[in-house]
């Protein structure tokens, strides 16, 4: 055994930390794919990771060309960033002679010959230039090797010399090998080594079917039962593996992170069931990532070998292939000369130029092209619409917006971005109504199992571990929970042997007769009508398997189940201090989750709402206003200084952003004296519903969706239902803004659905416990969210999942592309088109001390606001000013004065301009 | 608004729209897709409509089966190519399924396809399609049913690789490629042989011929023409030993994987059978192959498809194995049982497929799925076998019994290495004559 | 704007070229334009009207998919093949027809014996050989012909003495040396290997060895007997199963495309023996196939102009720049391959089924190497077009503009047209 500690354990940690850290489709969650970069700066982050996932982390050049002819990007937005990124990433220095050259680099951004696909073909002008530029190279042709990590492996050589693909070989066998292992219960034969773990299984099989397989199938058995022989165990042989190759240390691990990202999506499924088996569906089995590592890596050598003796070559000078640039005598001369033409004065520049200054400058040149161009750009395009966006919200204070002092009814809604809008409508609606904006499981981290469901569904951000397990049981207990719960599981049963017998052999054939029959109906009805078969769907369901009236089990029964009422106090307290009704307490509080419902979507968790994992809030919101309502969780509140008075009800409700319809939980429990309250209310939400899907649908430009508000919402009702529909909604597309802050901040201003609001007071909040929970609860998940739409926008193929055309469910924990590919990370490029690629700009209003010492103590807030993950905005209350955070200190930052155009009311915005514009006040008497 | 100008209906409707989208490509490029849509509506109703009151006429008026003669399509000398129709339960039913199917198939598309980058092209295959669908359904002769059986073959291929910048679509398309090009052959070549001996190619005619040739003592001519007939079905119906294509053609859109492999594409193998079974059942042999391809085919995909643990390849192993039994239904004689096998199975595949990404969400609705538990699956003939010869069949099984191994194998020795003997020897062939001329030329 | 100018007149003139020639040759149908000086015979009735339609389309395409200088279409060289191979389709008797068909040979034989002396390009001694022992066979013809005084007959009425086994034997293996059939076909590679896509497809579509048999062998043919015609007919069906064998595995898409051309052509000598019939169904392929090899052989020449395909990597994936170009592409193959909605189905039917009248068994050999022939062209186009493009060029679009595509939308519609109602070209064409 080698003398220094053994290699794998050392690289471990790092090694996992790497790897794509996405959940199983069915506990999907938005997660910023780079979270483990996040100690280093963004733009160094996006480099190495653009190395890792062989993607391209920014959108294409001409992708900022076009914006920056459209006038979207503007020259003082280049002029603005220029230097505070250079203070940043100065990894390049100017060529020699031009250190006094002023903005040199912008001048490079637009030169056409120079980008990184030259556009058109250089016609020399300045003869004498050219010349003196082609003298100063002598050698025919000039190298540049880049000090940044380079390919270790040898498939981009087999692809471009021999055209040998490596993935036709190794991806039948290891993709076949991964997906039956990883089966959660889709396939009716459950693999018999489950339990025994990857590596018997991989030496098993191969062993069996070695004699009837390829070539180099037969060399990877003869080596593997070498060193079984031998009695090697996993963990040597992939030391011996290791060795095949002369490494220096730190190269070890990048060779086994490219093997390990050629299949990316497996390799982090693998990870993740080891580390977090929970996730898994239903069962992880027995897997290391050591085993799947030395399997990958004893098939690359063997792989390897058996190429390089087909061709007959040495494997040994392959290996010390280096693939620096080349760049002839020309192709140099050409590029110094077109570098010249953009100096002040090119001749005296050209005349001090040497050879190896020359040679330095393209040096520079290429390190600009490869690490700096695109991210300038990028630093433009984002700081075009900060700046546009912090220019109407500020702009927007001047105005008087009237925030009724003693509203009639308060509504608190999720922070999420698809709810700014419906805030908005129910308060053009209904001015008498204050809305806010919390974290959307209300503090409740619960383990929910639904009436008649075994499965424990973690309410709550991944970040916030639950606490209690929290049961729904029948209201009356009699028979009739019992008699529900059986006719769900005799349902169930019945669809699981459906699906397995109607795939078998004799089985297969009666189902294929009786069922193939009866199967027209729900085929023509549900494609041809969606909405009125999923009607007749529920319908038959609640008679086959009725679902009684519910309630929660919110008592304490064990220790890990139930609340104490201190806890349950504990929790309303929490809430309604970051709510900060000022100890005004309206007579009818309603507290509104929110989920999606989509059909046929593998991705429904992704639409569902962050905060409760990506599952639907309403057994959140229903938990809370029983925990509200009990009048010993209030007597304990009023020792605790909150005296809520009896007449306010708290009640729950339901806003489906799908089909967008907000319904109304446990009516049945709220008292006769709001009946009134709550019919009004109906109507209410009815109207705002309407507004809201009409907003929406500008975006689906569906013609028939545009007509009129009725239209609007039957459109986006039909779409929730539609079993062919691979946009169900937009989710949070365009999204770039988090505003932390009171409602007035962002009341009567139109955002165009691409903010998340957290309500914060910071008058009453002295001491910033309740910012801490905000900032906790939000800013991360805001800053997941884009990043993730982020990534998968910028590089559907690498960073996303591709179309979702082609999209084939396996084994129950993700999805391929086709028949037979990797496991695909990320998002899809339906859900994703309309997203414009940007950090999200978070805009606190409170006072600079109380947040940074919340952020310096918190790691990941630190990480993210010091290196850049997102724009760090302050707004000041106390000072009146606004200060941007450069990941060192803060800038104060000069409001310009926008004309915003106003609008009446959101519905003729929409009419006019069909959300085309992003901001703008709504009803505002300027 | 008799049975004929029905047929004529149905026959010309699909070509007109298919000749339409065509020349409003060469005019000005593909139609908007608001337009296309809309224009396939109209298309898909009418089509639907006709297919539908072809079945309700034929079953409500109790219609015999007959032929529609019409004048020859071309014909020199003594050889025509003679255009006949044939109407009888087979051909109405299968066009009634074909005209269902579609239509829905079509409106799944309009979503599912809008902004796609192959949307036009995506139309105007599944448009070719029908066209050939229309064409097998109602032909009288083996030669109608050849043309009918090419285009369906043909816009398959193409359709595997939709999305052509993905190397692995079409390397996979190229293999079905191949077993539906060696598989028309067999159409041809019964169509010729029948030609021949039987001067004519009308299922009909050729039953009743078969009595003749009897005496004349040419029956292996009529056992030929049989063989013929059933390796033609082979590759369509994906049985042995060409089912190592089926699995890998799901690389296309969902709702074209449904129509072709769920539906109608699969289902043509039996349909030849069936059209042929009065010519076909005249001797035992022919039955017993069929039969025997059937429940070999069946046996091997039913073990096969318990180890497939994704959604589409599990539903294509899944048609596979009741294509076999269909097989045997049609070897055993019961046709009415095979042909609503073939309707019912349609519908129920066409019907997973549409659905196969939902299964995630089923899963995760049912109340038997939770955290730490296996789900129990009820009993099957693996666990008869003892534990580690079961063991063994279950690698054996995850690896397709190694059907890809021997055909890649066979086509290798059988084609590529006496091809690449050849080659060499004709080099050296070269070598000499460069050798002979440099002497002549150098004196 | 000159540039334009250029380039609509060229269109212009290339598709009137087009149909004037068309139009020229139905007026003509009838008339015996004899031009006798002596035994200088030029029979305009006689020409296989498809051969003569494929080379006047090979000039009209090579005109307008290359008018500009730098890409010169219309070399010398090309216009010398052009005009001889004419003149070996119209020679009406032996001698006329050596005459042209020696002129035709000798300007490749110069080139690869120039070639061949100072060692340069390809070492082309199988064209050079197998071309000696053609002259020396034709000469000997001659001398036999011109003892029987026959010089001055017509190629259709030698009487059956002359037809003795050795003549016939030498008929044979002239007329297949010169189609590059089976075992003479050695030249076929350094043919297509060497020279451009425009001389070589008018250099086979003057198919001087099709004519020799259509005109002079076919009408004596059933006289012979039978085991002799079932000769012949497995030695081409067995050289078309070879070059298709070859195309297949060859990775250069210019030279699979060459084969192609060869293995059809040689499936065309089938069709001709197999009676009446078949040779009609085989006059109309050669239609097709002198049509859309020429076109798939140009838009494979631009693409490997345009993008430089080098032949190691397989799927090139140019759909993504060229989408009009692939689509014309595959409907063209599937044309030739006889996709049912196109006229190649009309032909190939006509074909098996004459053939099947001979011969069982060596029809179902013919079907085999029609079933490779359509795997060989899917194969080509999935190589070309399809896969993931190599080289990234960002919002490009190579694909030919409108006009320049009209030459091959001209023929797609003809086509498709025709292949509705096949009946129709089956009476015009003579």
């Amino acid at each position: 055994m080698s003398s220094h500690q053994y290699s794998f354990e050392r690289m471990q940690k790092s090694i996992r930390s790497k790897l794509p850290i996405q959940n199983p489709l069915q506990t999907f969650v938005h997660n910023n794919i780079l979270m483990m970069f996040e100690d280093k700066k963004f733009h160094t982050a996006l480099r190495d990771a653009s190395f890792y996932y062989q993607a391209r982390p920014y959108r294409e050049e001409d992708f900022f060309i076009d914006h920056f002819k459209a006038g979207r990007i503007t020259d003082k937005d280049i002029e603005d960033i220029y230097d505070s990124y250079f203070k940043v990433y100065g990894d390049i220095k100017l060529p020699h002679g031009l250190e006094n050259e002023k903005r040199f680099w912008k001048k490079l951004l637009f030169a056409d010959h120079l980008r990184i696909h030259p556009r058109k073909i250089l016609t020399v002008t300045n003869q004498d230039l050219w010349q003196k530029a082609y003298e100063l190279f002598t050698a025919p042709e000039s190298r540049f090797k880049f000090s940044y990590k380079r390919s270790l492996r040898l498939k981009s050589y087999w692809r471009e010399e021999y055209d040998e693909s490596m993935e036709q070989y190794s991806y039948p066998l290891v993709i076949r090998l991964l997906s039956s292992f990883l089966d959660q219960g889709m396939s009716f034969w459950p693999n018999p080594f489950a339990k025994k773990g990857l590596w018997a299984f991989f030496i098993y099989s191969l062993n069996e079917t070695a004699a009837m397989e390829d070539e180099w199938v037969k060399e990877l058995n003869n080596k593997v039962q070498a060193y079984l022989v031998k009695g090697f165990s996993v963990s040597e042989i992939l030391e011996q593996e290791l060795l095949a190759r002369e490494f220096d240390p730190d190269q070890q691990e990048n060779y086994l992170l490219e093997i390990l990202f050629d299949l990316k999506g497996w390799s982090g499924m693998i990870n993740k069931l080891e580390l977090e088996p929970h996730q898994a569906p239903l069962k992880a089995p027995k897997c290391s990532l050591e085993e799947y590592t030395a399997i990958l890596l004893l098939i690359e050598n063997t792989l390897n070998q058996h190429l390089a003796k087909k061709y007959s070559l040495d494997l040994a000078t392959l290996f010390s292939q280096s693939d620096d640039i080349v760049l002839s005598k020309m192709e140099s001369s050409l590029l110094i000369y077109e570098m010249s033409k953009l100096t002040e004065n090119p001749e005296i520049w050209i005349n001090q130029l040497t050879t190896t200054t020359a040679q330095d400058a393209l040096e520079q040149l290429m390190i600009f092209n490869r690490h700096h161009r695109l991210p300038l750009w990028q630093e433009a395009y984002e700081q075009h619409f900060y700046c546009e966006s912090l220019n109407s919200i500020l702009v927007h204070q001047k105005n008087d917006r009237s925030i009724p002092q003693k509203p009639k009814y308060q509504l608190s809604f999720c922070i999420d971005d698809r709810e700014e809008s419906i805030r908005r409508h129910v308060e053009e609606v209904a001015p008498e109504i204050a809305t806010f904006g919390v974290v959307g499981f209300f503090n409740v981290d619960m383990k929910f199992s639904g009436i008649n469901q075994r499965r424990l569904v973690a309410q709550c951000p991944p970040v916030v571990t639950p606490r209690k397990i929290i049961r729904e049981v029948c209201h009356s207990h009699g028979e009739t929970g019992v008699k529900s719960q059986n006719s769900h599981d005799n349902w169930g049963r019945y669809l699981l042997s459906v699906y397995y017998n109607s795939r078998t052999l004799i089985r297969g054939f009666l189902v294929s007769l009786v069922l193939g029959l009866a199967s027209f109906i729900p085929l023509t009805m549900k494609v041809l009508m969606p909405r009125t078969a999923s009607k007749l769907r529920r319908m038959a369901l609640n008679i086959i398997t009725p679902v009684p009236k519910t309630k929660l089990l919110l008592d304490k029964v064990s220790e890990t189940e139930g609340y104490s009422k201190e806890e349950m106090a504990g929790i309303v307290k929490s809430l309604f201090d970051i709510c900060s009704f000022k100890n005004y307490y309206s007579d009818f509080i309603v507290m509104v989750s929110h989920g999606a419902s989509s059909a046929n979507n593998p991705f429904k968790q992704a639409y569902g709402c962050g905060a409760c994992g990506g599952n639907q809030g309403f057994p959140n919101a229903r938990a809370f206003s029983t925990m509200a309502n009990d009048p010993e969780v209030r007597k304990i509140l009023r020792t605790q200084g909150m005296d809520i008075p009896d007449t306010s009800y708290i009640q729950a409700a339901f806003h489906d952003t799908t089909s967008d319809s907000i319904i109304f939980l446990n009516e049945e429990l709220t008292p006769e004296r709001y009946a009134a309250d709550l019919t009004y209310l109906k109507k209410v939400f009815k109207e705002a519903c309407e507004r809201n899907a009409w907003e929406r649908c500008q975006r689906f430009n569906s013609s028939s969706a545009i007509k009129d508000q009725k239209s609007a919402q039957m459109h986006v009702r039909e779409r929730a239902e539609d079993l062919a529909q691979p946009r169900p909604e937009y989710g949070h597309n365009r999204v770039a803004l988090a505003v932390v802050g009171k409602r007035d901040l962002t009341k009567n201003i139109f955002l165009n659905h691409r903010s998340f609001l957290c309500t914060y007071d910071w008058e009453t909040d002295p001491h910033g416990e309740v910012l801490t929970q905000v900032m906790l609860g939000c800013v991360p998940v805001c800053v997941n969210i884009n990043m993730d739409y982020y990534f998968s926008h910028v590089d559907n193929e690498k960073f996303g999942c591709g179309s979702k055309l082609p999209l084939n469910v396996t084994s129950l924990l993700g999805v391929m592309t086709g028949a037979q590919s990797d496991l695909r990370i990320g998002l899809a490029r339906q859900m994703v088109e309309l997203h414009e690629p940007m950090r999200i700009l978070v805009l606190i209003e409170a006072p600079r001390a109380r947040i940074m010492n919340i952020v310096d103590n918190n790691p990941r807030l630190k990480k993210m606001s010091y290196n850049l993950w997102m724009k760090f905005v302050i707004k000041d209350p106390e000072t009146k000013e606004v200060l941007i955070f450069n990941g060192e200190e803060f800038l104060p930052y000069q409001a310009e004065e926008l004309i915003l155009p106003n609008f009446a009311s959101s519905s003729e915005l929409i009419r006019k301009t069909a959300t085309k514009i992003d901001f703008a006040h709504i009803g505002v008497s300027v | 608004m008799n049975m004929n100008t029905l047929l004529y209906l149905n026959l010309a409707i699909p070509f007109a729209f298919i000749i339409l989208l065509a020349l409003s490509f060469f005019l000005n490029g593909p139609l908007r897709e608001k337009n296309l849509q809309r224009a396939w509506t109209l298309a898909s109703v009418l089509i639907a409509i006709l297919g539908l009151t072809q079945l309700g006429y034929f079953y409500i008026y109790q219609i015999p089966a007959y032929a529609v003669n019409l004048p020859p399509w071309f014909s020199y000398r003594q050889y025509s190519f003679d255009t006949v129709f044939l109407i009888d339960h087979l051909s109405v039913v299968y066009g009634a399924l074909s005209a269902v199917i579609l239509s829905v198939i079509i409106k799944f598309s309009f979503n599912y396809l809008y902004k796609e980058e192959g949307h036009f092209r995506y139309f105007f295959l599944i448009g070719l399609l029908y066209c050939g669908l229309i064409l097998v359904c109602y032909a009288g002769t083996l030669d109608i049913l050849f043309i009918g059986w090419e285009l369906v073959g043909t816009t398959s291929v193409l359709l595997i690789a939709f999305f052509h910048q993905n190397v692995s679509s079409v390397r996979n398309s190229i293999k079905a490629l191949i077993g539906y090009r060696l598989c028309d052959m067999g159409i041809l070549a019964a169509s010729a042989w029948a030609h021949h001996h039987m001067e004519t190619t009308s299922f009909r005619g050729m039953a009743q011929h078969v009595y003749e040739l009897d005496h004349e003592g040419h029956f292996y001519i009529y056992i030929m023409i049989g063989l013929f007939i059933i390796w033609a079905s082979l590759a369509k119906a994906a049985q042995l030993p060409f089912s190592a294509w089926l699995p890998k053609a799901m690389e296309g859109p969902t709702p074209s994987s449904a129509v072709f492999y769920g539906a109608l594409s699969i289902h043509l193998g039996p349909f030849l059978l069936l059209r042929a079974a009065p010519f076909l059942e005249q001797h035992w042999s022919l039955t017993l192959i069929i039969g025997l391809i059937g429940g070999a085919t069946a046996m091997y995909a039913t073990l096969v498809g318990r180890t497939r643990s994704d959604a589409k390849t599990m539903l294509a192993y899944a048609t596979m194995t009741q294509l076999g039994v269909i097989f045997v239904e049609i070897s055993l004689g019961f046709y009415k049982l095979a042909l609503i096998h073939m309707v019912a199975n349609a519908s129920l595949r066409s019907w997973q497929f549409l659905r196969a990404s939902s299964l995630i969400q089923d899963f995760q609705e049912n109340p038997l799925v939770y955290q730490d538990t296996v789900i129990k699956r009820q009993f099957s003939i693996e666990r008869l076998i003892p534990g580690p010869l079961r063991m063994r069949l279950y690698i054996h099984a995850l690896n397709e019994f190694h059907l890809d191994y021997f055909t890649t194998n066979f086509l290798k020795y059988a084609f590529y290495k006496p091809i690449a003997q050849f080659k060499r020897f004709d080099r050296w062939l070269m070598e000499v004559n460069n050798k002979i001329v440099g002497i002549v030329l150098r004196k | 704007m000159e540039m334009l100018q250029r380039r609509i007149s060229v269109i212009t003139f290339s598709s009137l070229y087009f149909i004037l020639a068309m139009l020229a040759f139905f007026l003509f149908q009838g008339t015996h334009l004899d031009v006798t000086s002596s035994n200088f015979l030029l029979d305009f009735d006689l020409a296989p009207f498809s051969i003569f339609m494929g080379i006047i389309y090979c000039l009209s395409l090579a005109l307008s998919l290359f008018p500009t200088r730098e890409h010169a279409s219309l070399t010398p060289r090309f216009l010398a093949i052009f005009f001889l191979g004419l003149g070996i389709i119209f020679a009406n008797n032996l001698f006329t027809f050596f005459l042209f068909w020696v002129l035709h040979r000798s300007i490749p034989f110069a080139h690869f014996v120039k070639d061949f002396k100072n060692e340069t390009g390809r070492k082309a001694g199988s064209f050079i050989l197998m071309h000696v022992i053609a002259a020396g066979l034709f000469i000997y013809l001659l001398t036999q012909s011109s003892e029987m005084n026959l010089m001055n007959t017509t190629l259709g009425n030698y009487p059956s003495a002359f037809f003795t086994m050795p003549n016939l034997i030498i008929l044979m293996i002239l007329s297949f040396m010169s189609q590059a059939v089976f075992p003479f076909h050695q030249w076929g590679t350094d043919l297509i290997s060497s020279f451009t896509w425009q001389e070589v497809s008018t250099f086979i579509i003057s198919s001087s060895g099709v004519i020799l048999f259509y005109k002079m062998i076919m009408p004596s043919l059933e006289a012979e007997p039978v085991s002799f015609q079932i000769g012949i007919m497995v030695v081409s069906i067995v050289s078309s199963l070879y070059w298709v064998c070859l195309g297949i595995i060859e990775k250069n898409a210019h030279k699979a495309i060459g084969m192609f051309y060869l293995s059809q052509l040689s499936l065309i000598i089938t069709g001709l023996q197999a009676g009446v019939v078949g040779a009609k169904g085989a006059l109309l392929q050669m239609l097709i196939i002198s049509l859309s090899s020429t076109a798939m052989w140009s838009i494979t020449h631009y693409l490997d102009k345009e993008f430089k395909l080098n032949t190691q990597t397989s799927f090139h994936g140019l759909a993504k720049y060229t989408p009009r170009l692939a689509f014309v592409f595959i409907t063209m193959g599937f044309a030739v391959i006889s996709l049912p909605l196109s006229l190649g189905f009309a032909s190939e039917d006509l074909i098996i089924h004459a053939l099947l009248e001979h011969a069982h068994w060596l029809g179902l050999v013919h079907i085999l190497a029609a079933c490779l022939n359509g795997i060989l062209i899917y194969q080509l186009f999935a190589k070309l077009f399809l896969g993931t493009p190599k080289v990234y060029i960002p919002q490009a679009n190579f694909d030919l503009p409108y006009h320049r595509l009209l030459p091959y939308y001209l023929i797609l519609m003809f086509f498709i047209v025709t292949g509705f109602f096949p009946q129709l070209m089956i009476q015009i064409l003579p």
